[in-house]
């Protein structure tokens, strides 16, 4: 299928229109999103910041209808997800590669098993399955752990295999849905510093999804604020922290320069 | 130790282990894959369906709940069907199996729900079907909760085993109670009691062994 072209001439490759979701619970309904419209254009990387309970996670896991909206589309890389049936979903899935928080590897494979596994979920042949394992872990550095269990890795090699194993079957996208929340800060940017090059020698569009604000501000090109459920402000990193507009994105950005003024102590001191 | 109580042991033990090996083998063949429906259908997994995780529950519970003495007596006309007699080492292998099944399901399918969720919606985001969700990553992933529960399993085989006797089955437990305890004989009794304690031990310590080679967390 061929993507829209906007008036603007990018190329959208995620497309939320009116995504609501509701969950029903012993005492009523939850609304976890109240209309989300958002568009991620080819190639940039994209960060969609709140606090917890704001309603990120559910949005990520709508973007792959691990959880279905309410009501509203969601379009990737041209196709309107929210109406393909399943067989047509599960191969439209494989157009997006997601990082988790929490790894979610396989404890019975090996680092390289780990990101054979979408490819031998997509039929591929045994010798091109090795050849493309074997690309993708020189790419993220881990050729000598290849027959690792993820017991033992560290926690940042944990999750080079999750992003290997993300990129394996080439997906047009890369959601991250807190890829770095559960790693210390060094190792936080060493992932970041990855997606950084996955997105320039590539060209792959990044979804971040994310409570750090330190993640959003070095590396995406624009963001969205969501508050309950809703996204309250968006536009280029520089614009909204130069003038934020919501309460959360104020508390955010102070919460940045905070840091700022921690690292610049830390900088006098020494 | 006489002649005659050597052969009367190694006939009883070897009865035993084809009693409990067979038993185990059938019962392991069907249980799994009764415990893959009971995980997949239960609410909120793969292919939640209320019906047949209703029945099939039912039918597991009964059987679990009934007496393994009563379900072998119970079991004799099918088990004349299935192998033609109800006395004997082959007769004792239809009752075992059929009390083992729903206790390896049940062990199956309490190993799958302890598999993390995260890595079933892993697999789901790179578009598995739920067939390549149960061969991929929950079997494998459950693999060493199933050896040890498949272990449990054959230990308290062989203590059911020893209950065949009342329909003529052989084995040990047979042994010790027309001998050991009908006759008198503590020597058969004192034999049989410690071939059985020594091969409990050795198969708990094959399984855990097992275990632990192939749990790599």
């Amino acid at each position: 299928m061929i993507a829209l072209m906007y008036l603007d001439g990018r190329i959208p490759t995620i497309e939320l229109s009116g995504v609501e979701k509701r969950f029903a619970t012993p005492s009523g309904d939850v609304e976890a999103l109240r209309g989300v419209d958002l568009r991620i254009d080819s190639g940039e990387i994209f960060g969609i910041i709140g606090k917890s309970g704001a309603g990120k996670s559910t949005l990520a896991r709508c973007i792959n209808l691990l959880e279905r909206p309410t009501a509203g589309r969601v379009t990737v890389a041209g196709r309107d997800l929210t109406a393909l049936g399943p067989s047509a979903l599960r191969e439209a899935r494989r157009e997006i590669g997601m990082v988790f928080q929490h790894f979610n590897l396989l404890s019975s494979r090996t680092a390289s098993r780990n990101v054979a596994l979408p490819l031998e979920l997509a039929g591929w042949r045994p010798a091109q399955i090795a050849a493309r394992v074997s690309e993708i872990l020189a790419f993220v550095d881990l050729l000598g752990q290849r027959d690792r269990y993820p017991a033992q890795l560290s926690g940042g090699q944990k999750q080079r295999v999750g992003i290997a194993r993300a990129l394996a079957s080439h997906p047009s996208v890369l959601l991250c849905d807190e890829a770095t929340s559960a790693l210390d800060p060094q190792t936080t940017a060493s992932i970041l510093a990855l997606l950084k090059r996955i997105n320039r020698e590539f060209g792959l569009t990044i979804l971040v999804i994310t409570h750090e604000m330190g993640v959003v501000s070095s590396l995406c090109d624009r963001i969205a604020v969501i508050e309950d459920g809703l996204v309250v402000e968006q536009g280029p990193v520089a614009e909204l922290f130069a003038r934020p507009q919501s309460a959360t994105t104020r508390d955010f950005v102070t919460a940045l320069e905070g840091m700022g003024d921690v690292t610049r102590t830390l900088r006098v001191a020494r | 130790m006489s002649h005659e109580l050597f052969a009367l042991l190694a006939e009883s033990f070897e009865q035993t282990l084809v009693m409990v090996g067979v038993a185990l083998a059938i019962s392991t063949a069907a249980g799994i894959p009764l415990g893959v429906i009971l995980h997949a259908t239960a609410p909120r997994q793969l292919l939640p369906n209320a019906a047949i995780y209703r029945i099939l529950g039912t039918v597991v519970n009964a059987t679990r709940s009934t007496p393994f003495i009563i379900l072998m007596v119970a079991l004799i006309p099918l088990t004349r069907v299935i192998v033609g007699t109800s006395i004997g080492t082959p007769a004792a292998i239809v009752p075992l199996t059929i009390a083992a099944t729903p206790f390896i399901a049940r062990i199956v399918e309490a190993a799958l729900r302890d598999v993390d969720q995260g890595l079933v919606e892993a697999a789901q985001a790179m578009g598995a079907t739920p067939l390549q969700i149960v061969a991929k990553v929950l079997l494998p992933e459950a693999l060493p909760a199933v050896v040890a529960g498949l272990t449990l399993a054959a230990v308290a085989m062989i203590g059911y085993s020893a209950m065949a006797g009342a329909v003529g089955g052989g084995g040990l437990g047979d042994l010790a109670i027309r001998y050991g305890y009908e006759r008198f004989r503590v020597d058969v009794m004192a034999a049989t009691v410690a071939i059985l304690i020594a091969l409990v031990q050795f198969v708990q310590s094959g399984g855990d062994i097992l275990v632990r080679r192939i749990r790599h967390a």
